[in-house]
């Protein structure tokens, strides 16, 4: 693997093995990031060696030069970091989104007529209340 | 983080918003509940360095689109997000009867794979389904008879429709609507003069220029079917003042004809409307996908030159327009969500839409029929209770809980198909990347974006096309 990049070109294989550090990006951002390839790429997650994770990318399109595949990594880096900002931005905002979103619902939520649960329903809870009391 | 406006004299925080770079020098900011707004790059770099005290009529614009947060802007957004999300918590109105799976056309791309030898629902049966319906606490509800080809089983369709507005009548429900989908070449004078005095106005399928029709759709045997679906078409507006519509499917064949014919085609017939809509890959379809499977790109293409041409007639006065088309912009303009298909989640499966077969088998939708797993339970075993229960992972097919949809600028305003996704990939939940329906709708969705960034009489056409809804307009500012 070159100093300057985190990836490695298999050109006889036609693919790329790119490999990121779980200590930066968790593994559900590199999953995320991932996830954005499976149309134009064949995709795979190994573990690496020590905190990495290893992506390989194959891609779909036939006859591709060196180029394409440096590229798809460059845009793969790209978009791990997109994903990662963008998850960031969510969780900071999920505190306002849920609030909002329960403003907006639940008032209606409570107001649908509730569903009387069957006998049987009503006997399976009935054995399973006692219990919890025990 | 809470910042203070001074000159507004108000304590705000910014939104969570989705960014889209329309061209070099603007930037669609849209939100979740749906209101957008699209900025000049240097009104955006404002947003990006928290310095929006500077421009008091950017701080309003941003207030109005609920990007900037105050106590005012959060109430607006409240009230967007019931109207939108309403659909989830109330209950099924939309009710979609498969009279029969038996059909006199062999079309391409049947749905339900009818055929001669299928079954037919019986009046016992219909009287189930019926039952069914109507145990459900609505206030208005709608009907529409599908097929096969209904025709074939008329008097059930009477049945059906006298019973109905029996039940409709003790429940002193305030609106029953009742439609039909059919194919036409079963209708006979006596047909005709019954459903004008029911007054159904018949959808009827029809996809455009006769040879594409006839390749589409043709009778059991090869003959072309459009000569009898045109002659009645016709006769049932001339003779018993029906107003039947046509709903055309658009398919990899419909292309190389491209939409200015079928435009065309349609116009001839007085119609005003046009649909391109995409066939769903499920029933015979999934036997024919290399024929009529299209690129979504092509789709695109085709479906933007329909616009284009559609929105050059209106200039010369003839008053056109796309129904696909007037759902999207509808979606942007309004909180209103006219199509089933164009909702978050869609209408499948009881939010509001429920589909019934000739067993009494209930399916979330009309066009997910012929796939098992997607069958929720049957009119005989279940009531709406359990249904909705086994429909409840349906809702996790909303834009906002799915990987990528949950951060796209447009995920306010498109809709994902079960059917589709069902039929692609045999599985409810999309494959965003892979997805027919999101990567064309990314296209369209920008292209309308930018005919309203440019304004003039284009924007004003597509505005123009969208049905007045009292309450739900949202003001969205270039």
């Amino acid at each position: 693997m070159k100093k300057a990049h985190n990836f490695r070109i298999d050109f006889s294989n036609q693919k790329v093995l790119i490999e990121v550090s779980t200590a930066v990006f968790p593994i559900p951002i590199i999953l995320h990031a991932a996830y954005h390839f499976i149309d134009e790429a064949r995709v795979m997650v190994e573990k690496g060696k020590n905190d990495k994770v290893i992506v390989i990318l194959i891609p779909e399109k036939k006859q591709i030069k060196k180029s394409d595949l440096e590229d798809l990594a460059f845009e793969f880096n790209i978009q791990l970091i997109s994903s990662f900002v963008e998850e960031e931005e969510s969780r900071k905002q999920a505190g306002v989104r849920d609030t909002i979103m329960k403003a907006a619902l639940l008032p209606q939520v409570q107001n649908l007529p509730q569903r009387k649960p069957s006998s049987e329903e009503q006997s399976q809870t009935e054995k399973v209340i006692p219990k919890l009391k025990c | 983080m809470l910042t203070y406006c001074e000159e507004k004299n108000k304590i705000f925080t910014l939104n969570e918003y989705f960014p889209f770079s329309l061209d070099s020098e603007h930037t669609l900011l849209t939100t979740r509940h749906g209101r957008w707004v699209i900025l000049s790059n240097d009104e955006y770099n404002l947003i990006k360095s928290n310095t929006l005290d500077q421009k008091p009529e950017l701080f309003q614009k941003l207030e109005e689109a609920g990007i900037i947060l105050t106590k005012e802007s959060v109430k607006k957004i409240i009230q967007d997000l019931r109207r939108e999300n309403g659909q989830i918590i109330s209950l099924p109105t939309y009710h979609v009867i498969d009279v029969t799976n038996r059909c006199n056309f062999n079309c391409i791309y049947c749905h339900p794979d009818a055929r001669p030898e299928k079954d037919d629902l019986d009046e016992n049966m219909a009287r189930k389904v019926l039952d069914f319906i109507f145990s459900i606490p609505m206030g208005h509800c709608q009907i529409i008879i599908q097929g096969g080809e209904p025709l074939l089983k008329w008097d059930l369709i009477k049945f059906i429709y006298q019973e109905a507005k029996k039940r409709a009548k003790e429940k002193n429900m305030a609106e029953l609507r009742f439609s039909i989908t059919t194919n036409l070449s079963l209708m006979t004078e006596e047909i005709a003069k019954e459903m004008a005095e029911m007054k159904i106005n018949p959808a009827v399928s029809f996809d455009g220029p006769k040879e594409l029709h006839n390749k589409h759709r043709p009778f059991i045997g090869g003959k072309g079917s459009y000569d009898a679906v045109v002659y009645w078409f016709q006769k049932l507006k001339k003779d018993y003042q029906l107003k039947p519509s046509f709903l055309p499917l658009i398919t990899n064949i419909s292309l190389k004809y491209g939409p200015r014919v079928i435009v065309d085609e349609l116009l001839k017939f007085g119609e005003r409307l046009v649909f391109f809509k995409t066939f769903r890959p499920s029933g015979r379809a999934l036997a024919h996908l290399k024929e009529l499977e299209m690129k979504p790109e092509d789709f695109f293409n085709f479906w933007k030159e329909g616009i284009e041409y559609c929105i050059s007639l209106n200039k010369k006065g003839i008053k056109i327009k796309e129904r696909g088309t007037v759902y999207m912009v509808g979606n942007i303009l309004t909180s209103h969500r006219g199509s089933m298909c164009q909702r978050r989640p869609c209408g499948a499966g009881g939010f509001p839409m429920l589909s019934y077969g000739c067993d009494g088998t209930i399916s979330a939708c009309d066009s997910v029929r012929s796939i098992d797993f997607l069958s929720l339970g049957n009119v005989n075993t279940d009531n709406y209770q359990t249904i909705r229960e086994k429909a409840l992972p349906l809702l996790a097919l909303a834009p906002d809980l799915i990987p990528i949809c949950s951060s796209c600028p447009f995920m306010a305003y498109c809709g994902i198909c079960l059917a589709d996704t069902a039929g692609r990939e045999n599985d409810i939940y999309p494959k965003i990347p892979r997805s027919f329906s999101c990567k064309w709708q990314k296209m369209a969705f920008k292209y309308l974006f930018k005919k309203f960034l440019a304004g003039g009489e284009d924007a004003q056409i597509l505005r123009s096309w969208i049905p007045s809804f009292p309450n739900s307009y949202r003001k969205c500012q270039t």
